[in-house]
């Protein structure tokens, strides 16, 4: 680094570039210190923390159910794609799969997004831990807590010193929803669909398809290790939404307090969740819900949750929706889990199914206008709703056009 | 949503070594760090971020800089005059090690006396390697503009860099 000084005016010109270059050469040390970083994430949680409660309290109902679904599909659609499937090759999937039986733990990552801005982009992080214990993470401060061996659960509010409980004990035996790690352990050992090899994040990683139930799972997996490093999952039926699930890790040591179903001291029992099977009754008992709180009486415009989201805010800014008289947390809660079970009755339907909603300027009372059929699985005919919520079954060639 | 454990896994590194190699030391740097974050997160809390790493480099300039005029105006009040050469390498060693050190603090110094504008667009292209785009979006400036700033900004420290050690840091 010597910089000559006999000739000044050239000299001047190069001192500015040596003087660069002596600063870019600079040996930087390891840092910054543990200490400042943590520091600085605990700033940026805190904000994270408050930016999601006070947006999440921002929504008004609907919206608390549009977004409530997305946390349910995020589960609903991990159960469904994960579940036992058939055909196709694949040896590295069957590594993934094998991987996941041998776990002692797992925990991850699942990043939920819609393509409607109006819902939030929700991080969630699961756990689970044999024989039976799941536990997710969701913004809000929200936490959801399933012990297999009990067959119950807990939803924890936080932000609202809240708790309730579930109770999965009259499900059928052969349910995997809460069985924690079984449904992991039940992938398919060969993908319906074997997928190239690509970059990402510095990884050579090749994709799998499974397609399940209406819904698609995508798995990324490290050419060179084996190691699951993503999984993208789409449902058909409701276009733009999707989950990413990243940051797999197994054989954490994870404490049997995360997995504790006593609920916090101080916090109230709101009402308990319905955890029974989903059914058309549950589509049903939605639609009249949605149809008698808007002034119109209109049935949704879409059972896309993204969708109906975009149509609440438009419905908010006409003042057309209608806004009970008296409310409470616990009516509020119930009625998001009633929209969710109605929404996830569609969601989860099958492409085999062959099912239709129609229901998009069509009040409630309308006896003349089907507004949602579909074949039941082992059936030739069509179980019809129509606007008045009346149900029939139709053979295919009497269905409406 | 912002997601600050990623924003901070993906831009720290590069904050981190703004913040060393226009302080040169690391218990300043560390400062310079931390505000820098607590300074991009007070700022998405009233708008919308759509470049973190660019916000990131900027904020972390305009702290370093900040620290930098401070330790000149203790300077010219402990010593009457600023003697940016006299600053104490923290990487004693060979000859062109311990020049190279003499050289960056005196471009530390130099930095420190021009206008502030003019120092962050020189440290954003010259320091943190941003082009005059990425620059011009971050200051909201055309790349013409970008260009001028970096002009003048040379210029000065040509003068101030060419003139005998210390004697550039008269106007500090």
């Amino acid at each position: 680094m010597n910089i000559e000084r006999n000739n000044p005016g050239q000299d001047k010109e190069r001192v500015v570039d040596e003087a660069v270059r002596a600063i870019r050469e600079v040996r930087v040390p390891e840092g910054p210190p543990g200490e400042v970083v943590e520091r600085v994430l605990a700033a940026g949680n805190q904000e994270q923390s408050k930016f999601e409660k006070g947006r999440f309290n921002k929504m008004n109902r609907i919206m608390k159910i549009a977004a409530g679904i997305l946390i349910v599909v995020g589960i609903g659609g991990l159960i469904a794609v994960l579940n036992p499937g058939s055909g196709g090759s694949g040896v590295a999937f069957g590594a993934v799969a094998q991987q996941f039986r041998n776990a002692r733990t797992v925990t991850y990552t699942i990043i939920t997004d819609t393509a409607s801005e109006v819902i939030p982009t929700m991080r969630m992080e699961v756990s689970y831990k044999p024989p039976a214990y799941f536990r997710m993470t969701a913004p809000g401060g929200v936490v959801s807590i399933m012990d297999g061996t009990q067959k119950k659960g807990i939803l924890i509010i936080h932000s609202e010193k809240q708790f309730r409980e579930m109770d999965f004990s009259d499900l059928p035996q052969d349910k995997p929803e809460i069985d924690s790690l079984e449904m992991w352990r039940t992938l398919p050992d060969r993908a319906d669909e074997v997928l190239g090899e690509k970059e990402m994040d510095g990884r050579k990683v090749q994709g799998f398809r499974v397609s399940e139930n209406g819904m698609i799972g995508t798995f990324w997996i490290d050419t060179k290790t084996g190691d699951l490093t993503r999984v993208e999952m789409e449902f058909p039926n409701a276009p733009g939404s999707h989950a990413v699930m990243t940051d797999f890790r197994f054989d954490l040591e994870l404490e049997d307090s995360l997995f504790s179903l006593t609920p916090p001291e101080g916090y109230t029992q709101g009402s308990q969740i319905d955890t029974s099977p989903i059914s058309q009754d549950d589509l049903i008992k939605f639609l009249r819900w949605w149809s008698t709180h808007n002034r119109d009486g209109l049935f949704p415009p879409s059972l896309d949750p993204a969708k109906m989201a975009e149509a609440v805010m438009e419905m908010n800014r006409a003042g057309k929706l209608l806004k009970d008289q008296e409310t409470s947390k616990d009516k509020t809660q119930s009625e998001a889990m009633q929209a969710t079970r109605g929404l996830m009755f569609a969601m989860q339907m099958k492409l085999e199914s062959d099912w239709h909603y129609a229901g998009k300027g069509v009040k409630l009372g309308d006896a003349d206008t089907a507004i949602f059929w579909y074949k039941q699985e082992g059936s030739q005919t069509y179980q019809v709703i129509y606007g008045d919520l009346s149900i029939k079954e139709l053979a295919e060639g009497d269905l409406p056009r | 949503m912002t997601d600050w454990e990623r924003i901070v896994g993906r831009h720290g590194a590069a904050v981190w070594q703004t913040a060393y190699r226009l302080l040169g030391n690391r218990e300043e740097a560390a400062d310079c760090y931390g505000q820098t974050f607590l300074a991009a997160i007070e700022l998405s809390r009233r708008q919308k971020v759509r470049n973190y790493g660019g916000l990131l480099r900027w904020l972390c300039t305009c702290r370093a800089m900040d620290r930098l005029r401070q330790r000149g105006r203790q300077a010219g009040r402990e010593e009457g005059l600023a003697d940016w050469s006299n600053v104490a390498s923290t990487n004693p060693g060979p000859v062109e090690e311990a020049q190279a050190a003499e050289l960056s603090e005196r471009l530390r110094g130099a930095l420190a006396g021009l206008p502030s504008r003019e120092a962050e667009v020189f440290c954003m292209r010259y320091l943190s390697e941003l082009s005059y785009r990425d620059i011009g979006r971050q200051l909201g400036l055309k790349t013409s503009a970008v260009g001028m700033l970096l002009h003048r900004a040379r210029g000065r420290l040509r003068e101030m860099l060419g003139q005998p050690d210390g004697a550039g840091d008269a106007e500090i």
